[in-house]
């Protein structure tokens, strides 16, 4: 039987109205489980596959990522990026969780870069991978476990300018399927070139393998652009239809998205719109549209339809696209992240 | 010109110097629960319910007065009088999605815009065309595609080509006219008295509901002004309006055909102005500004969002007639300016004036 989402964890990052930035894990009450202070405000958070580890990483331009052992055996652990390396925000255990992969960016080459660590040897840096793009975001592993998915945001930036975009006039920015064990190019999809100010950065995977992506345009605000797409892994991106009018509230900028248990559904959020939008996997068609204020952390839960969504108001709510239904599931006092992650237990 | 006159008599009356500025906010005292609840109150008995009754009285007469015409008792100009009232009606509660409009893509049935890919010309015509019977029946209506329920489609029948009564484009009139008035009835009963979204927004709890705290009920009113606030001045105005009279794009306005693109405009800013204010001396956002201790940030973002509303006002209810005026496009502008403003100081300093953060995540993401 699926796992009620009452009983389900979540995983995150926050902020406590003090300001103090927190990772750990929370019960959709808000009330935490574990609960780590990181040095700076974090952004993504991956699971090892035991469920007994979790990896935070700083948001962008960021320095530091965090190792958390969820069971509170050993002490936190802080990984420091390379010299001439940053973080971009988030990273992925391989199959076996013997290797974390990161997204990096290599500022002096302007490149990007998949910097893989050792599990087993305290996540000892011990190579890197091409990312086959400029500014890798989100990474995650392919439900066969093989393959690894990167989103490159194609928007360069160099930490001496912080957050400054460099490139907006001849940015690409693409979807990448890397072989998780050699790091070879497998495929890649970009957008078309009148649409190359489309940043890819958020990925969700269908059990299916199917890849659910949520995109920011870098363009005139009043433009009205695919803010999500479909890949299959190999062939073009099947882009949303952008005369679909909700595009227009979201703001031309999504911020995180989740494909559900069965694969059929993806939720895709927008914090700027403040609106959450579900979507039919099969053909991007419009499904069901729900406004909460500035949310943007979205997961699948194990019952088909359902997710769990956060927002830095300190909300907590699921969707039951079976019912149609939107129910809150806690008003906290933490300023929920970016992005979330739900545990099935 | 007179409309020159008149906008430039508007602009001197709006007195245009910027009066919005940072405010440093410190922690001030969290206002207490009941201060929220009393405000929730106010704007859904006195802001919501009476302005979607308003929505499904005149929707109610703009179907009798289709399904008039269709039979040759009405003629196309009474009607339009009708088609006008509804519309403003919508105007005046398009913000308050939270509940039952955006439940069953009401949002998008009433009113699919912007429609970038012209889905509601080509369905229509392939409906007309066809001469479909099936989106007579109102069950098959009410499901169809969102492009052909609203008023976009209502509009292109009436202004556009008129459709002749008697016909099929009379008689798809008359039904989607049936099928407004039906979407309005159910927005009504949502938000009157006992109504399930009126129920939702007055009694949060944290056991499943759509709202678990009375501040996520205020939290909502503040994000629905801010939103709207920012959906006229760039999706509505900025985008029609374009860099330079060159560039003006006046088919990305709403209801062009219509000429009712700044008199949509001005309703959304009453509505704006009520929602902040308060509706008929009831207490609206504003009293909680001034109530956590904000009297001048209160009062900035009155002056910003009143003048907003009394520049459109000013300007006559057909934006087209306005792209290539300077002296207009510079009110034009004002309005924009202004709503941005208020839509700055809503979303930022109010908000956390209140102790509602809102921009955790959309002013800093990632």
């Amino acid at each position: 039987m699926a796992t009620s989402h009452q009983d389900a964890i979540v995983a995150s990052t926050w902020s406590e109205p003090s300001g103090t930035a927190h990772a750990g894990l929370a019960r959709t009450t808000g009330e935490p489980i574990v609960d780590t202070v990181l040095p700076a405000r974090g952004h993504g958070m991956c699971l090892s596959p035991d469920g007994g580890t979790a990896v935070v990483f700083a948001r962008r331009p960021g320095r530091f990522a965090v190792v958390i052992d969820l069971e509170g055996r050993e002490p936190v652990r802080r990984i420091d990026s390379e010299p001439g390396r940053h973080f971009y925000g988030h990273g992925v255990f391989s199959g076996d969780g013997g290797r974390l992969f990161a997204t990096e960016n290599d500022h002096e080459g302007g490149v990007g870069r998949i910097g893989i660590y050792d599990a087993g040897a305290g996540f000892r840096r011990h190579g890197e991978w091409p990312s086959h793009g400029i500014e890798p975001h989100e990474i995650l592993l392919m439900p066969d476990g093989r393959r690894l998915a990167v989103a490159n945001g194609g928007i360069l930036t160099h930490p001496s300018s912080g957050r400054d975009k460099l490139n907006l006039a001849t940015m690409r920015s693409s979807v990448v399927l890397l072989d998780a064990a050699s790091g070879d190019l497998v495929a890649t999809a970009a957008p078309p070139p009148d649409l190359h100010r489309l940043s890819l950065r958020h990925l969700a995977a269908g059990p299916d393998g199917r890849l659910a992506v949520a995109i920011q345009y870098q363009g005139d605000a009043t433009d009205q652009v695919p803010l999500l797409a479909t890949w299959d892994g190999r062939g073009d991106l099947r882009l949303v239809d952008d005369g679909e009018a909700v595009l227009a509230a979201m703001r031309n900028y999504c911020g995180s998205v989740a494909v559900d248990a069965t694969g059929e559904l993806i939720a895709l959020t927008s914090a700027p719109g403040s609106l959450a939008t579900f979507w039919r996997a099969a053909d991007l068609k419009l499904v069901a549209s729900r406004h909460m204020p500035d949310v943007c952390g979205v997961a699948a839960t194990a019952e088909p339809g359902r997710f769990v969504l956060s927002s830095g108001t300190g909300g907590l709510w699921t969707y039951d696209a079976t019912a149609d239904e939107l129910s809150a599931l806690a008003a906290t006092q933490r300023l929920w992240d970016n992005h979330m992650s739900c545990i099935i237990t | 010109m007179g409309k020159r006159r008149q906008v430039l008599k508007g602009l001197a009356a709006a007195g245009l110097a910027p009066i919005w500025r940072p405010v440093t906010l410190f922690a001030a005292e969290p206002l207490a629960d009941d201060r929220f609840a009393a405000v929730n109150t106010s704007l859904v008995e006195f802001h919501g319910a009476p302005r979607f009754h308003r929505f499904y009285e005149t929707a109610a007469t703009l179907a009798a007065a289709l399904q008039g015409y269709n039979a040759g008792d009405v003629t196309r100009d009474e009607a339009v009088p009708d088609f006008d009232a509804a519309l403003d009606a919508w105007m005046g509660c398009q913000h308050l999605r939270m509940g039952a409009l955006e439940l069953k893509m009401r949002d998008f049935r009433v009113e699919f815009w912007p429609d970038k890919k012209n889905r509601v010309g080509k369905q229509l015509n392939e409906a007309l065309t066809a001469q479909r019977a099936d989106l007579l029946d109102p069950a098959v209506m009410a499901d169809a595609s969102v492009a052909l329920q609203g008023f976009p489609a209502l509009e292109r029948l009436l202004f556009e080509d008129p459709v002749a009564p008697g016909g099929y484009g009379g008689k798809l009139a008359a039904a989607i006219g049936d099928n407004l008035a039906a979407i309005a009835g159910n927005l009504d009963v949502a938000w009157a008295s006992g109504g399930t979204t009126a129920e939702l927004l007055l009694n949060p709890a944290p056991d499943g509901s759509r709202f678990a705290a009375v501040k996520d009920v205020a939290a909502a009113f503040v994000s629905a002004l801010a939103t709207q606030l920012e959906f006229v001045a760039e999706r509505k105005l900025a985008a029609p309006l374009g860099v330079s009279v060159e560039k003006a794009r006046p088919r990305l306005a709403e209801s062009w055909r219509s000429g009712r693109s700044m008199a949509n405009v001005t309703a959304n800013l009453a509505a704006m102005v009520e929602l902040y204010v308060g509706p008929g001396g009831h207490p609206g956002l504003m009293t909680l500004v001034e109530q956590a201790g904000f009297a001048e940030l209160a009062q900035n973002i009155k002056t910003l969002v009143e003048r907003a509303h009394q520049t459109s006002a000013g300007l006559g209810p057909d934006l087209d007639d306005l792209l290539d005026d300077e002296a207009a496009r510079a009110a034009i502008e004002t309005v924009i300016d202004d709503a941005n403003g208020a839509r700055r100081l809503a979303a930022g300093d109010m908000a956390g004036a209140l102790g509602l953060i809102l921009g955790f995540n959309s002013l800093d993401g990632d």
